[in-house]
């Protein structure tokens, strides 16, 4: 359904189909010998305060509209409505018939009236909650269309960043320096760059691979950093035994490992260790990742965040859970923590 | 004999641009390093001719680096690829190498450099156009000792001469460049000009007095009282959302 029918729309249509049924009301009573006045005033008298009675019913529907269409609220008030319907009705031929044989006429019919008024009501209702309804599907159509534009976006944030074109020309730059200073090693890191790119541009952001896949990769990253800052990078990774069937959303290790080895790197010119611990149970996967840091750097450079904000979002896209990932601080080390829930 | 010192944190890169450097007779290696605090010591100690300066670097980055120098070199940039570092480039350095490069590209821009030191060429002053990291800190030189000063700390910049003079919790500091820069590169979101003297952080914010009609003072935790211009207030009001 493009768009829903306008209010004004619904209503004049709710106003037709009333006159309608006034109309057939009319020939009825006509065809069943009523005198002609009788027959009229009847069927303008019913007609219009339905009409009337759904325009509020409708106002009212939308505008207070509960959270479940179908609940004893909405009965109820259509049950009073009827009441009102009858009232009315009634109220209305007092007034317009000073005498008083009408009521041969009208009070045999009274259920029937009531009985049709209610249904028509019902019918009103009924169709405000179709409508009701289908707008509800078009949102949550429109949700699941805006989550997965979010999620387009970050996996082309995603390849971007994996493709940094500052570690992509740095490396270049390194294998440069290797091909004149130490070509076999050149050859190498060639080998363990093309890798890594491939294995960058094959993976589907939105797909949970096996944390041997995703360890293999960041091994190679780990691999080409280390030939850029030679001695000053070493890692060291701790699994423990029973992960291995554990799985994570494709390449999302390894900007976290970025950032450890920046703030690591850029904070401190000694040798840095970083560390990244690996444990599972059943329902969830969890990888820490520790390295050195120095508070005055750290504080005064990426603001807040670490730049860890676009895998918070891509976790809370994935698992619609804001709270996998934290970070702590201690004197010396920055850790931070990244827990899978395995599905 | 001219003398080189190369900055780069990457070892590799460093080795390449000594091996190429082999190659020009008149120019010497004397030293090299990581980062940019041993930098500008090394400068210091050597005043060398020439530097090869990396710009994304431990602790501090290049133009930080170049910017609390006394004795500032001929400056070569090498880097990688740095959306900051293509403007200063147009404004600033006598050449930039964009890694890699070639033997040849580098002995150009040495060439470069030779040709404009014989018309005595200035050197670089005050860097004013958009540098990385600068939204996040101010590094400045403080007698002997380089200070690194988180903008969060910061409660308030004034106009001083030539210099602004930073105004933080732990003490004030003099930097040489002009407002209409720091009103730039600072985030907008926390750093409001509210006089032609003044850009103000809002979080030192406490509260505006009034003092005269239509004239205003911004009153900040320290206790610091600033006057407010006609037409910031109305920005200042828009930012505070009142």
């Amino acid at each position: 359904m493009e768009n829903p029918p306008s209010r004004l729309r619904t209503r004049i249509l709710f106003s037709g189909c009333l006159l309608t049924i006034g109309g057939v009301q009319f020939g009825l009573l006509l065809v069943n010998l009523f005198p002609l006045e009788i027959a009229a005033k009847d069927a303008l008298i019913s007609t219009f305060s339905m009409i009337a009675l759904a325009q509020i019913l409708y106002l009212i529907q939308h505008n207070y509209h509960a959270a479940r269409p179908l609940n004893f609220v909405n009965f109820a008030i259509v049950f009073v409505f009827t009441a009102l319907f009858q009232l009315l009705f009634n109220g209305a031929y007092k007034l317009l018939f000073p005498f008083e044989e009408w009521k041969e006429y009208i009070s045999p019919y009274e259920a029937v009236r009531a009985i049709m008024a209610f249904f028509s009501l019902m019918l009103i209702s009924f169709y405000w909650w179709i409508q009701k309804n289908e707008q509800t599907q078009k949102r949550i159509r429109e949700q699941m269309l805006e989550q997965e534009r979010a999620l387009t976006k970050a996996e082309l944030d995603n390849i971007h960043q994996q493709l940094q074109p500052h570690f992509l020309f740095n490396s270049l730059n390194s294998i440069g320096a290797l091909t004149i200073l130490e070509p076999t090693e050149a050859h190498r890191m060639i080998q363990l760059l093309s890798n890594f790119l491939r294995g960058t541009l094959r993976k589907d952001v939105q797909q949970l691979v096996p944390l041997e896949e995703e360890l293999q990769q960041l091994k190679l990253y780990l691999e080409i950093e280390r030939v850029r800052f030679g001695h000053r990078l070493t890692t060291e990774i701790n699994q423990s035994d029973d992960c291995e069937n554990a799985k994570l959303p494709a390449l999302i290790l390894q900007p976290i490992i970025e950032n450890a080895i920046k703030y690591g790197l850029y904070g401190q010119v000694n040798t840095i260790l970083i560390s990244i611990n690996i444990s599972c149970d059943q329902k969830l996967l969890k990888v820490a990742v520790s390295s050195p840091y120095d508070e005055q750097f750290v504080a005064a450079s990426a603001g807040n965040g670490f730049g860890l904000a676009s895998i918070r979002k891509r976790l809370s896209l994935f698992f619609g859970q804001n709270d996998l990932l934290s970070t702590t601080k201690n004197p010396e080390l920055f850790t931070t923590t990244l827990l899978i829930p395995q599905l | 004999m001219k003398r080189v010192i190369i900055i780069d944190d990457e070892p590799l890169a460093r080795a390449i641009i000594k091996e190429y450097i082999k190659s020009i007779p008149e120019l010497e290696v004397v030293a090299e390093c990581g980062d940019g605090f041993e930098g500008a010591k090394l400068i210091g100690e050597l005043k060398p001719d020439l530097i090869f300066l990396d710009i994304q670097m431990p602790k501090i980055n290049g133009f930080e680096m170049l910017e609390i120098l006394t004795h500032t070199p001929a400056v070569i940039f090498t880097t990688a690829f740095d959306e900051f570092a293509l403007k200063a480039f147009e404004v600033h350095a006598l050449d930039y190498l964009l890694k890699p490069f070639s033997q040849e590209r580098l002995q150009t821009a040495v060439a470069k450099w030779q040709a404009s030191a014989e018309e005595k060429s200035v050197p670089v002053a005050a860097i004013n156009y958009p540098q990385p990291d600068e939204q996040f800190r101010i590094v400045i030189k403080d007698g002997t000792e380089i200070r690194i000063i988180p903008t969060s700390d910061i409660h308030y910049l004034e106009a001083y001469d030539d210099y602004v003079k930073i105004h933080t919790k732990s003490g004030t500091f003099l930097k040489k460049k002009t407002m209409s820069h720091f009103e730039q590169s600072l985030s907008s979101a926390q750093f409001i000009r509210i006089h032609r003297s003044f850009i103000l952080n809002i979080n030192e914010l406490t509260k505006i007095e009034s003092f005269e009609k239509n004239s205003y003072v911004a009153i900040l935790k320290s206790g610091a009282r600033l006057a407010i211009s006609r037409t910031a207030y109305g920005d200042l009001k828009a930012v505070l959302g009142v």
